[in-house]
């Protein structure tokens, strides 16, 4: 692919979205006579472009039947009030009540169309009561694609409440939460506090009763040692134990 | 009433809509309405409903068309707003349209390739491609109803195709 295949091929895709010259034709002329490969490439984008086409004429029937099923739709819903197009979910199904009744009506005068003509042939007596199996087949595939819709739409809306409903519990519930929180960390920090202070002064006692423990013990000891020094009596004798020899050789030092 | 009195005459501001000339309007204009829907949407069921559902809300609504404003960007803005409501209202649509990103060229059947690599393209480029397709080849209605430059369309047709060129020829 030289220099100017790019600028042909760029000129292929344009002729084919209808933006050509009589001077860029004669360009791509000229150059695919040339050019093995662009000329398979606009071979190709041909082949794309015919694909395309029947894929839009293959949906060419069902457009003519929607240009058509609208057009007898317009004096049913020319009666229902002008719609606000930000209302536009309960607008639709006001429109689709409108779109079921006007199949209804088209479809039952198709069907009475058909029994008036059944009327005329030979065994119009027995059909004229009756709808042809068609139209009734056509009446009931209406209807419930028409109640399959409004079923699934009522769903929807269903879901969507629910899903508010369940999104406002759920913040009641923390809302809740919060506050059953709070409640028990004020309790723990004035338990705390509680424990704190009885702490301060339980220590505060227990250093009071090991100080009168220790003026106690010292005075005891005092005592002892006095006496142990000078008897009881002040004398420095000591006063022998009943049976106690180490009293007695004590006393004599 | 003829049809020009929609297409700027003051007179389509009248409370007398007349449906003949009305119905005038959807058989020109129905077709791109269906495609725009369907480049938005690309579902053919949902499509014909939103574009039927447009060509009724807008003869509802016919009587509001500004004097000088043209019928066809106006309904077209109209499907634009329907689909766009659609898709956020529905689930399905919107979990539809996720999954066209993710499936695999294996996933569908031989016959519908060219629909397949469509599907695959961006919003901005597969609305003017089926529309093109859909609506009789015009890229200048494209631009209209768009209320883009043409330009602009030729721009986004030609990278649809290249992308589509090159999908429809990705290896298996």
């Amino acid at each position: 692919m030289d220099a100017g295949c790019g600028e042909i091929r760029k000129m292929m895709v344009d002729q084919l979205n209808g933006r050509t010259s009589a001077d860029a034709e004669e360009a791509i002329r000229l150059h695919v006579a040339e050019c093995e490969a662009c000329q398979a490439y606009q071979d190709e984008l041909l082949g794309d472009d015919r694909l395309l086409s029947e894929w839009a004429g293959r949906e060419e029937s069902g457009m003519t039947a929607g240009i058509e099923r609208v057009i007898g739709l317009l004096d049913a819903v020319w009666e229902q009030p002008v719609l606000d197009t930000r209302r536009a979910g309960r607008g639709r199904l006001r429109l689709q009540g409108a779109i079921a009744a006007g199949l209804l009506i088209g479809v039952g005068l198709a069907a009475g169309l058909a029994g008036s003509r059944a009327l005329s042939g030979p065994h119009g007596q027995a059909a004229a009561g009756a709808l042809s199996p068609e139209a009734r087949a056509a009446v009931i595939e209406e209807v419930l694609a028409r109640v399959r819709g409004e079923i699934e739409q009522s769903g929807t809306v269903v879901r969507q409440e629910l899903r508010t409903e369940v999104a406002q519990q759920i913040e009641k519930v923390a809302a809740d939460l919060d506050t059953v929180l709070d409640r028990d960390r004020q309790w723990l920090a004035s338990t705390l506090n509680d424990m704190e202070q009885r702490h301060r002064t339980d220590r505060a006692s227990v250093h009071g009763d090991l100080a009168k423990l220790a003026r106690m013990t010292e005075t005891e000891f005092a005592r002892t040692r006095q006496y142990m020094v000078r008897g009881p009596y002040g004398g420095g004798e000591v006063r022998p134990r009943e049976g106690g020899e180490r009293s007695s050789s004590r006393g004599q030092l | 009433m003829s049809r020009g009195a929609y297409e700027g005459n003051p007179a389509a501001r009248s409370h007398v809509v007349d449906r003949p000339a009305y119905a005038e309007l959807v058989r020109e204009h129905y077709r791109c309405v269906y495609a725009l829907c369907l480049g938005m949407v690309f579902n053919h069921e949902d499509a014909r409903d939103l574009a039927q559902e447009t060509m009724l809300v807008g003869f509802q609504k016919i009587r509001h068309l500004e004097a000088g404003e043209r019928f066809r960007p106006w309904i077209l803005q109209i499907a634009r707003n329907l689909c766009i409501d659609a898709i956020r209202r529905d689930r399905a649509t919107r979990q539809r349209l996720v999954r066209l990103t993710q499936r695999g060229r294996e996933d569908r059947p031989e016959h519908t390739d060219v629909a397949w690599a469509v599907e695959q393209l961006p919003r901005e480029l597969r609305v003017p491609i089926v529309m093109f397709y859909f609506d009789g080849k015009r890229a200048e209605a494209i631009a209209d109803g768009l209320n883009i430059s043409r330009s602009n369309v030729y721009k986004r047709l030609q990278d649809a195709r290249t992308r589509l060129y090159e999908l429809l020829r990705e290896d298996h």
